[in-house]
């Protein structure tokens, strides 16, 4: 039974990964709970099953055995237009390499997730612009990514995560592509959001950041080895 | 929605490589293909229509030997008997016929051969030039009475086949024979045709050595509907006056119907020759879009994860990728259009300069739409696969990749 209060929970999750005559154990049997309002920090070596924990609490990816809990409901057999839905309403996701669309300018960028919800034109980019605001970014909304910083881009990347007013924000490494000083900038961003209200799961590498979370979370070969609170 | 997908597909073009551009040559000249045979089809649907309503649907052609458009073959004659046939055959309300042949023309000391037209004066005349397309235009046309007066082309007239103008009152030599100019006729198209001079039948008889010989017979009948009953009167009557069995007749009947006919055949032929051009190059085209849009798909993969990350369902990805081939079909049928429409202007210019009837090309408002559509349509099927493919990616994978 998930707790109450816990957003996600993760219960006994497993996930193999096949590639070609080799399969992947990248998760063993994770099991844990993000709680409303909480800030939980994910740390971990490189190919410890970090990212894949995040995704799978953002219902980006599905477990091979176990299950996941969404509000105490089962998600792990919902269609991948089921999942599309959750994660556009009540997902945030930011990336360490920003992972914007070239293509369009910044405040297409942070419109587009609107787009997939169906909302207006008008409210989407009214919206987008009073994101562009919070983030400091409202000069720069007509350009492109790659006329931007890092630091630029990921405030943007911010946005964009914010736009749907969702209740969970997950950021993979999102200070891993910027120098200490942006790093430090882009934390208290999130910690200030967390102050608002919003749900954040960070996965860092940068100990002096994971310890501004409430919780920490040790992985190693894919399972829980240390849990700080 | 549909207005996001155009946008955002929209906004992939400026980062375009021209590879992905020369793909679409293929649509662009197929396209050109449809629009410019469409846009001249009707003009010349038209102008042939208009060609054959002026000659009356209630009029019959007999030639001698197999003929193709008044042009007869081998040394087959028809005579005044045929013709004294044709009038007595029941429906047939009148019947006539002329004579052509290449003469010798003398004009102000200049020396010419063209064709002299040996024209009946009786009431026969009308119904020669409805068919023949001779009208005056000034001056006065040949009437009973007549002996050494000509009409004459309007190559004449404009000075083209002498170098002098010939004019009303002016005096030409035939076959050295003096003939005073009565008219002049309006212009028929061809070059031949407009240098050609109109005499007198029986003085062309006698000055061409044509006792006779008629070149060409023709029949009014008085209910138009029943014009194919005659001609096949008109046929089994000659068969029996020249004394030659069905299937092996050295004469040939003709309505304005099976000339129109013919017509039909070759320009369906001409239709589906260039059919076959457009599809092909759009086939070509069509495979040119999906490898386009398997690379796109390919080069985009990370964006296809965080668009599914941030909330893009199954059918967004697809409708992303299927709009934007579509678009990609559509800037080449756009193009193509374009290309179309100035080679339909181009063919209807250069039939007015080489004199042959103005074959106007016409692009109505549902060609231009269709072939928008049309080319849309081609673009997105050839995305089809493409776009499922993106649809089918796992977002995790699309993320990782690289
Ligand atoms: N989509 C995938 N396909 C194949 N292998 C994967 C995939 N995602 C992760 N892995 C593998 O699973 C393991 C854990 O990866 P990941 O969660 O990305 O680690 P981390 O984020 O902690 O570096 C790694 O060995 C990685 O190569
Ligand atoms: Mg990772």
């Amino acid at each position: 039974m998930a707790k109450k209060g816990a957003i996600i929970e993760l219960r006994d999750v497993w996930k193999t990964y096949q590639m070609g005559a080799t399969t992947v154990q990248a998760l063993r049997g994770i099991s844990l709970q993000i709680f409303e309002d909480e800030f939980v920090a994910v740390q971990g070596p490189s190919g410890s099953g970090k990212s894949t924990s995040v995704n799978m609490i953002g219902c980006l990816d599905l477990p091979t055995k176990g299950s996941i809990f969404l509000d105490g409901k089962d998600i792990s057999k919902l269609s991948e237009s089921e999942l599309a839905q959750i994660r556009g309403r009540r997902i945030g996701f930011v990336f360490q390499q920003f992972n914007l669309i070239p293509t369009l300018s910044a405040i297409e960028n942070v419109m587009l997730p609107m787009t997939f919800q169906g909302v207006p034109f008008e409210k989407r980019r009214e919206r987008a612009e009073n994101l562009l605001k919070l983030v400091d970014m409202d000069d720069r909304a007509n350009h492109r990514p790659s006329e931007l910083s890092g630091g630029e881009q990921q405030r943007i990347a911010i946005a964009r995560a914010l736009v749907n007013d969702p209740e969970v924000v997950l950021a993979d490494e999102p200070t891993g592509n910027l120098d200490s000083k942006t790093g430090a900038m882009i934390m208290d961003f999130l910690k200030k959001l967390n102050k608002e209200g919003k749900t954040i799961v960070m996965v860092t590498h940068d100990n002096n950041l994971a310890r501004k979370a409430e919780r920490v979370i040790f992985l190693k070969d894919g399972e829980i080895v240390k849990h700080l609170s | 929605m549909i207005g996001d997908y155009f946008k955002l597909s929209i906004k992939t073009f400026r980062a375009r490589k021209l590879r992905s551009w020369l793909t679409m040559i293929g649509i662009f000249i197929g396209i050109a293909a449809v629009v410019s045979l469409v846009s001249l089809g009707q003009g010349l649907q038209k102008a042939i229509g208009d060609l054959f309503n002026q000659m009356g649907t209630d009029k019959i052609m007999v030639t001698a030997g197999s003929a193709f458009m008044g042009l007869s073959v081998g040394g087959i004659e028809l005579k005044e008997g045929d013709l004294n046939v044709i009038k007595k055959v029941s429906g047939v309300d009148l019947a006539g016929g002329y004579i052509y042949k290449f003469a010798q023309m003398k004009f102000k000391d200049q020396t010419k051969y063209t064709y002299v037209i040996g024209y009946p004066l009786d009431e026969s005349r009308r119904l020669i030039a409805e068919v023949a397309y001779f009208k005056i235009s000034e001056g006065r046309e040949l009437k009973q009475g007549d002996k050494y007066k000509a009409d004459v082309g309007i190559s004449l007239s404009e000075g083209k086949l002498f170098s002098k103008k010939v004019s009303v009152g002016d005096n030409i030599e035939i076959e050295g024979r003096n003939f005073n100019v009565v008219g002049g006729m309006e212009r028929i198209g061809n070059p031949q045709d407009d240098a050609q001079v109109y005499i007198p039948m029986e003085t062309a008889r006698e000055i061409l050595n044509v006792p006779e010989k008629y070149d060409m017979l023709m029949a009014k009948v008085s209910d138009a509907g029943a014009v194919q009953q005659v001609a096949d009167r008109i046929k089994k009557r000659l068969r029996e006056y020249r004394n030659v069995k069905e299937g092996e007749e050295d004469f040939s009947v003709e309505t304005i119907n099976d000339l129109r006919d013919t017509y039909g055949t070759v320009m369906a032929i001409i239709q589906a020759v260039v059919i076959g051009i457009a599809a092909i190059s759009l086939f070509v085209g069509g495979v040119g879009i999906m490898n386009t849009m398997f690379t796109s798909v390919l080069e985009r993969t990370s964006q296809i994860g965080v668009m599914k990350a941030v909330g893009a369902a199954n059918h967004d990805i697809l409708m992303i990728f299927l709009v934007e081939s579509g678009v990609l079909g559509l800037l080449g049928g756009a193009v193509g259009i374009i290309f179309g429409m100035l080679i339909s202007k181009f063919v209807s210019y250069i039939t007015v300069l080489a004199g042959i009837t103005y074959i106007e090309s016409y692009f109505p408002w549902y060609l231009i739409v269709g072939a928008l559509a049309f080319s849309f349509i081609i673009g997105m099927i050839s995305g089809a696969v493409p776009a499922y493919r993106a649809m089918k990616m796992k977002p995790v994978d699309a993320l990782r990749y690289e």
